[in-house]
């Protein structure tokens, strides 16, 4: 099983995945890490090495981050020259809809790309405005 | 001659929105980052030079030639300095330049910091080297995010 690690800024992550489960069930195979006040980057980072390593159960790993160029971000991406060899993708810009997406895809698929890319797609089409919507159906 | 406007101690040197606001606040166009490993990962920089907003230039040095390119900026440069440790500050003073003021914006703790201040951790030797670069004349401030209020120091270390 494809493994999904989440790590942001502050709660976020933990409050995502506890979202999530209350929607799609409990998970397995899936960590949250949360980068807070006062924490060392360099020992955020090496947590996320591990936590990727730990999820690596031979399908592959899928990152999700709250921030481009930011640190939960920049971590993971610091960390590809440690972790030749595994295989993960890492998004970012989280929301609920790419999680919930994610979560689901790897019950019934090990096809990390193609579950990447439906994350993503399924992510950007989440973000809806509601009164665009009603124009689009042209009820207004 | 250019102008340094920013001067910042910062474990993580740029991150994202951080990074957006204190450029916008500093009126900053050019990034330095004085780090001697970062100078040397050619992969390290490339994910840094991501994070730099269009239209901001960046250049990573050791400390020797950081030094050398503050000493002669060109006149249109507003840089902001980013190290992560006090140190680099120290040895960019004492290579001769001159800091009117360095803020300290993330020391996050690890085994060998102890807490400083709220957030801000600090080993015995960096706290030595903070006197020593307020005894140089350049004052240490702690300032997280642009919109909070600055704090001194030196009652700090005392």
């Amino acid at each position: 099983m494809i493994g999904v690690l989440i790590a942001t800024h502050g709660k976020m992550a933990e409050g995502m995945l506890d979202s999530a489960e209350l929607i799609i069930g409990k998970q397995d195979n899936c960590k949250v890490l949360s980068l807070c006040h006062g924490d060392s980057i360099e020992l955020f980072g090496e947590s996320i090495r591990k936590a990727i390593i730990d999820l690596s159960q031979g399908d592959g790993v899928l990152v999700f981050t709250d921030l481009f160029s930011a640190s939960p971000y920049n971590q993971v991406a610091i960390s590809y020259p440690h972790l030749k060899g595994y295989k993960y993708r890492s998004i970012t810009g989280v929301n609920l809809p790419m999680l919930i997406e994610a979560l689901s895809a790897r019950m019934s698929s090990d096809e990390l790309d193609i579950i990447t890319e439906s994350a993503i797609k399924v992510g950007r089409e989440g973000i809806r405005e509601f009164f665009s919507e009603l124009k689009k159906k042209k009820i207004i | 001659m250019g102008e340094i406007v920013l001067a910042r101690i910062d474990d993580r040197l740029i991150h994202g929105q951080v990074m957006t606001a204190w450029l916008q606040y500093s009126g900053g166009n050019h990034i330095v980052i004085v780090d001697e490993e970062t100078a040397e990962d050619d992969f390290l920089k490339s994910v840094i030079s991501m994070a730099v907003p269009i239209g901001i230039k960046l250049n990573v040095f050791n400390d020797v030639d950081g030094a050398e390119f503050l000493k002669k900026m060109s006149d249109d440069d507003k840089v902001i300095i980013l190290a992560k440790v006090p140190e680099t500050f120290l040895k960019l003073i004492e290579a001769g330049v001159v800091l009117k003021k360095v803020i300290i914006g993330g020391m996050g703790a690890n085994q060998d910091r102890s807490k400083f201040y709220k957030n801000i951790s600090a080993t015995e030797n960096e706290r030595e080297t903070l006197k020593k670069i307020i005894s140089s004349g350049t004052n240490v401030k702690i300032h997280i995010i642009p919109e909070q209020k600055s704090i001194d120091i030196v009652q700090l270390l005392n």
